[in-house]
């Protein structure tokens, strides 16, 4: 008896004309998102492969750092953007340290954003990348292969005749939800291997060094969850409703609510209940603790200065007392700003898991590392630049005060290669361990809708 | 009859399910977004002040610039609760990079605003051109998909023709009747919205300015509204059932609204590539480090051939020079030129490595805008853009304030000294230049309106040229409709 | 009347929805094999509700409905066995053919080894033209549906078959050959419960008549008294009576 639904749900479907659209849709649409990211990446590469070269053809050695414009750590760009752009295009690409050669330790490297110019019809509008196709253009399709499944066939009354005969309703609700799921996810899999192919075509490798394989896998399972949990949502509405055309409506309301309202609104209302100084007065903020530290240590030092005990020794004594110091003022600035962003994202984050649309787009950017991760991940590389900066170039600037006049000079080796920025990778086992929540929620919100659907359907008036 | 027509469209739908939730969303979530946005706004606007406060407590004067750097800020938009647009990408301040040189003030654009709330650039904002373009689109077209083909399944259709009811009176009977009712809905949730922002004290109703721009944005949304309206009704005469309608409308609005404009900027991407701006920087850079070689050399020669000097050690040459020689003051006039004339070159040379940059941009934006100007969502969204100063020619007056920055600290600091060298060491000298003069500033000037008309005009004719084109196309397929 | 076991059994059976109304007020109905039975009624009389009932697509508020000995409530699966339905309007898949349609439904019905040729026998059976068998449903006319209902009713080969207004909006000739069908089947030894506003053809092919008015059986006649008594009359005269409930 299953059997028997489960083919002309299939059937049915088949001979639907806006299946039929539909499915042809995400064949085109999918394959060509990720071909559009994969150039998009290439594009990017060249360009962040261009800037690194251009910068350590000039910036061989510790003096090209002190005189030609300063260290700069470019952050690469993610292979995997053709899953999701995420906040690639708004994260800071470059952290830069100040071009002035005696610039004092600890260095603040400067995190700056400079795609803008290059991206801003993209911040308007959009990516057109795997999240995207899924989360809109998949869920959509979902929400049209099912709106009618209950509702519209007893409009139809082609479920009367059903019931009419001996079949039990669980197998018949179980029978829509497979048939769709099979059908939809079916096209969403066979888009998968049409992308694969691009990828293939593009160098891509699933298996081996640089392969894609963890990151595709955990995009596609997520994916599918997502897909599945709007099925069932569609099954749910369709059998609480006694008409399509109803059943479309509130499913679409739904839909315009989960993926464009209900995210939007969790941002927001972590914004209000917490929070977070902008990064520009965090900068003017360490700026003006500096020009105070720098006053503080250079009336100390005067006095050393002006007395008969002064050394060298003595006043880098006092130097590195006042740069420990204002070390550990950045240390709590940036601690307590993180902090502050981490409990606002946390509790955004928090919020928005109550839609199952951002139970997909934020992992999908973790997963193709051009989310939060890859962002605190890029700070940590370039604290470790930074520190390399202060160590072999910025903090090794001496000064000599004396009654007569000031000595500055360099007392490293201006010739030593210069610190090279090594941007890291995020592990694989951590995004799995950061995306594992949502993906036990998109399958919760799945199994939810289908019990919603079941139950509504074994008390369903077919009359 | 078309009063009797208009009536009995507003009766029926007013008992609609349809109207309350049209009548729930617009007066919830257009006040909801007007508050939000709002609030942030005056966060976001106070953290700017407390910056700029800082900034400037420790930038008094010209000496505090050279030591330091400068930097000129750039203020949110209070208007941007009507659309956040660009806001994510543009620079956050412009900056110089180094030390101001007699070479001049090199700056850059900054932008820090990714760090701020990056899972709002992930999630997006609820602003008001959201509200409009996504969800008063749909609630238009669901007031309109079953206006003709759900009649005809009720079979009320056959029946009203059945009298002397002119065709083209129904079909501008439906279209005035679903106009009011969204129209009345819309304009309710916003003045619920203004009484939210008066409650707040937000500067757009204290500032004519603004205020008149947010009416522009209330009006330019009401056509939006209106071109949906008849879309729907379009696709409604379109189809023999509702259901079909219905479906056929959404399809057509995911394209629209997420696919075209989406698809505008890959397309623009591959006809007009464009390099980056990281490149760019340092290309930039390397002309810079070039030229200054060049100078070098070029001064080094002369030092080496220039009569009376050419022997003379560093301590001899600048000890002539306190003492009035001449051949030291040849030299250090010689020098200048030199000087002058290979800045004016960087000057030149960078002026058009920037021009070929943005000109390619330029280009690659046109061919984005134009190609999405196919839908109707994206000249709404870009007009939106322009009239909150969150688009681009927000973009383009900031680019100017840069240059213009630059040009005043150029004018107030590095064109008032000069580096001499000689012998390998140098001194400067700021002949005009007053270190306790107050640092150099730049008041941001907001876009002018008629700026944001001459970019926003072809939009908005677009806009109007789809709601001729539904209607039209709605009422030629009402006129040959099949009732039966 | 035959007094064999009935095939379809309503026992006391009354029925009240959810907004008070009392669609059927203790209900009794039996119905043989080999029996037409007709019930008549205006609308809102309780003919729908009773298919409703034997369907299992609503609960009894009390009283039970058998078919074939078998509590319709306790073991609706078991029930449906035996009993075949064709609704007023029959719509079925309308982008499947009409065999993809008899072969989906038999396969429901626990036929699924239905040959091709089978399902054109059963369709000529009921007079379906050939060109139509492998057309899709979305072209036919309102008879060619009601005849391809029937049909697969026949192919499912239950004993019992419930008919809810089946010639309903069919012209004349449709009418007569789809009661060409039901006197067939009645002659196979099934129990046919009809309901129809249509007196005429109650009168033709029904071995027993109901009038139900207000959720009661008012009237019932057999064939053999219907030869002598006037059913219009009959049913008009009760129709225009005084309500049954105050």
């Amino acid at each position: 008896m299953f059997k028997t639904l489960f083919l002309k749900e299939i059937r049915v479907d088949f001979l639907s004309r806006r299946v039929i659209m539909g499915l042809v849709l995400c064949l085109i649409l999918i394959p060509l998102g990720v071909y559009i990211g994969v150039r998009d990446y290439r594009v990017r590469w060249q360009a962040y492969q261009e800037a690194v070269r251009l910068y350590q053809d000039d910036h061989k050695t510790v003096q090209d750092i002190l005189y030609k414009g300063g260290g700069k750590g470019f952050r690469p760009p993610s292979p995997f953007v053709f899953l999701s752009q995420g906040l690639d295009i708004v994260l800071p690409n470059v952290a830069e340290s100040p071009s002035t050669p005696q610039q004092k330790p600890p260095v603040d490297l400067r995190l700056n954003n400079n795609q803008g110019s290059e991206n801003l019809y993209a911040s308007f509008h959009g990516p057109l990348d795997l999240a995207f196709m899924v989360s809109v253009i998949m869920t959509f399709l979902a929400v049209v292969f099912t709106f009618s499944g209950v509702s519209g066939e007893k409009e139809q009354g082609t479920l009367r005749q059903i019931l009419g005969n001996s079949v039990p309703r669980p197998t018949i609700i179980l029978a829509k939800a497979a048939a769709q799921g099979v059908m939809l996810i079916g096209a969403f899999l066979a888009a998968a291997i049409l992308s694969f192919i691009v990828l293939a075509v593009h160098g891509y490798a699933l298996f081996g060094p640089g392969g894609i394989f963890a990151e595709t896998a955990l995009a596609l399972v997520l994916s599918i969850l997502a897909i599945g949990a709007f099925i069932n949502l569609g099954l749910l509405v369709s059998a609480l409703t006694r008409q399509a055309v109803l059943a479309f409506i509130i499913l679409l309301l739904c839909w315009v609510f989960l993926f464009g309202v209900f995210p939007r609104l969790s941002v927001v209302i972590a914004q209000l209940a917490s929070p977070v100084k902008s990064q520009q007065l965090v900068l003017q903020e360490k700026n003006r603790l500096r020009l105070e530290n720098e006053k503080a240590r250079a009336a100390e030092i005067e006095k050393i200065a002006e007395s008969d005990s002064n050394t060298q020794e003595k006043q880098d004594e006092i130097t590195a007392q006042y740069r420990a110091k204002l070390t550990e003022a950045f240390r709590v600035l940036d601690r307590d700003q993180t902090n502050r962003q981490n409990a606002q994202t946390q509790l955004a984050v928090n919020i928005s898991r109550l839609s199952p649309v951002s139970c997909y787009i934020r992992p999908m950017a973790e997963i193709a590392r051009t989310g939060l991760m890859q962002l605190e991940l890029y700070r940590q590389d370039i604290g470790r630049f930074g520190a390399a900066l202060d160590d072999k170039v910025y903090g090794q600037y001496k000064e000599f005060r004396q009654k007569s006049g000031i000595n500055v000079g360099f007392k490293g080796d201006g010739s030593a290669p210069a610190p090279v920025f090594q941007p890291n990778r995020i592990r694989t086992q951590d995004i799995v361990k950061n995306v594992l929540p949502d993906a036990v929620l998109l399958f919760a919100f799945s199994l939810l809708f289908f019990s919603g659907a079941y139950v509504a359907f074994i008390r369903y008036d077919v009359r | 009859m078309f009063k009797t027509i208009v009536a009995k469209e507003l009766q029926e739908n007013i008992r609609d399910f349809r109207f309350v939730i049209a009548a729930f969303l617009c007066m919830i979530i257009i006040p909801l977004g007007f508050f939000i946005n709002a609030k942030e706004y005056q966060t976001k606007e106070q953290y700017d002040r407390d910056a700029v406060r800082i900034y400037e407590d420790s930038h008094k004067r010209v000496i505090d610039v050279m030591r330091l750097g400068a930097a000129a800020f750039r203020p949110s938009s209070p208007l941007s609760l009507m659309s956040r647009g660009i806001e994510p990408l543009l620079p956050t301040s412009v900056e110089t990079v180094g030390y101001i040189t007699n070479w001049g003030a090199q700056t850059q654009f900054v932008n820090t605003r990714g760090l701020d709330n990056p899972l709002s650039f992930l999630y997006g904002r609820i602003d008001l051109s959201f509200i409009v373009a996504a969800i008063m689109s749909l609630l238009a077209m669901l007031f309109t998909y079953n206006a003709v083909a759900g009649e005809k399944e009720k079979r009320t259709l056959s029946q009203v023709l059945s009298n002397a009811v002119p065709r083209n009176t129904v079909i501008l009977a439906k279209m005035a009747a679903g106009s009011l009712l969204v129209g009345v809905v819309f304009i309710l949730g916003i003045l619920l919205g203004l009484s939210v922002l008066f409650l707040m004290g937000h500067v757009i109703l204290s500032d004519a300015g603004l205020f008149g721009r947010f009416l522009i944005g209330v009006a330019v949304s009401l056509l939006y509204i209106l071109v949906f309206l008849s879309f729907g009704l379009l696709i409604s005469t379109l189809n023999k059932s509702s259901l079909s309608a219905i479906v056929g409308l959404m399809v057509c609005w995911v394209f629209l609204f997420l696919i075209l404009p989406r698809a505008s900027v890959i397309a623009a991407k591959i006809l007009q590539p464009v390099k980056s701006q990281q490149v760019i920087d340092i290309e930039k850079n390397q002309v810079r480090i070039q030229t200054q070689r060049e100078e070098d050399q070029e001064v080094r020669q002369l030092q080496k051939t220039m009569p009376g000097v050419k022997d003379m050690d560093f301590r001899t040459f600048f000890s002539s020079l306190r003492n009035g020689d001449e051949n030291a003051k040849a030299y250090e006039k010689k020098q200048n030129e030199i000087h002058d004339q290979y800045r004016a070159k960087l000057d030149a040379e960078l002026n058009q490595i920037d021009a070929l940059y943005e000109n390619e941009r330029r280009i690659q934006a046109e061919i984005a805008r134009n190609i999405s100007r196919l839908s109707p969502v994206s000249c709404f969204v870009h007009i939106m853009a322009e009239l909150s100063n969150t688009g681009f020619a927000e973009y383009k007056a900031w680019q100017e304030t840069g240059s213009r920055f630059t040009q005043i600290l150029d004018r107030e600091i590095a064109d008032k000294f000069s580096v001499l060298r000689f012998g390998g060491m140098a001194t400067s000298s700021g002949g005009n230049l007053d270190r306790t003069a107050p640092a150099p500033k730049i008041e941001y000037k907001p876009v002018r309106f008629h700026e944001v008309a001459s970019i926003a005009w072809p939009d908005l004719c677009v806009l109007f040229i789809f709601g001729i084109i539904f209607f039209s196309g709605s009422y030629v397929a009402f006129l040959r409709y099949d009732v039966r | 009347m035959s007094d064999q076991l009935p095939i379809l059994k309503a026992d006391d059976l009354s029925k009240r929805y959810e907004d008070g109304v009392l669609a059927l007020d203790h209900f009794n109905l039996s119905v043989p094999a080999g029996e037409v039975y007709c019930l008549l009624g205006a609308n809102g009389a309780g003919k729908t509700t009773t298919i409703n009932l034997f369907l299992n697509f609503i609960p009894p508020t009390t009283g039970t409905c058998y078919i074939r000995g078998i509590d319709v409530t306790k073991d609706p699966l078991e029930a449906k066995k035996h009993v075949a339905f064709v609704s007023e309007n029959v719509m079925l898949y309308g982008n499947f053919t009409a065999r993809q349609n008899l072969e989906f439904f038999a396969k429901l019905g626990g036929k699924t080894a239905l040959t091709k040729e089978a399902c054109y026998q059963v369709m000529r059976r009921v007079s379906l033209q050939e060109k139509a068998f492998e057309q899709r449903v979305k072209t036919f006319s309102k008879g060619m549906r009601q005849k391809l209902g029937i049909s697969i009713a026949i192919i499912k080969d239950a004993p019992a078959i419930l008919l809810d207004e089946p010639t309903s909006g069919l012209d004349p000739k449709a009418a007569e050959e789809f009661l060409e069908i039901l006197h067939e089947l009645r002659g196979e030894g099934r129990a046919i419960l009809m309901s129809t506003h249509d007196i005429f053809r109650a009168k033709e092919i029904g071995d027993r008549v109901g009038i139900m008015k207000e959720g009661r059986l008012v009237l019932e006649r057999t064939r053999d008294e219907l030869r002598t008594e006037d059913l219009v009359k009959i049913y008009i005269d009760y129709m225009k009576s005084e309500p049954l409930i105050a």
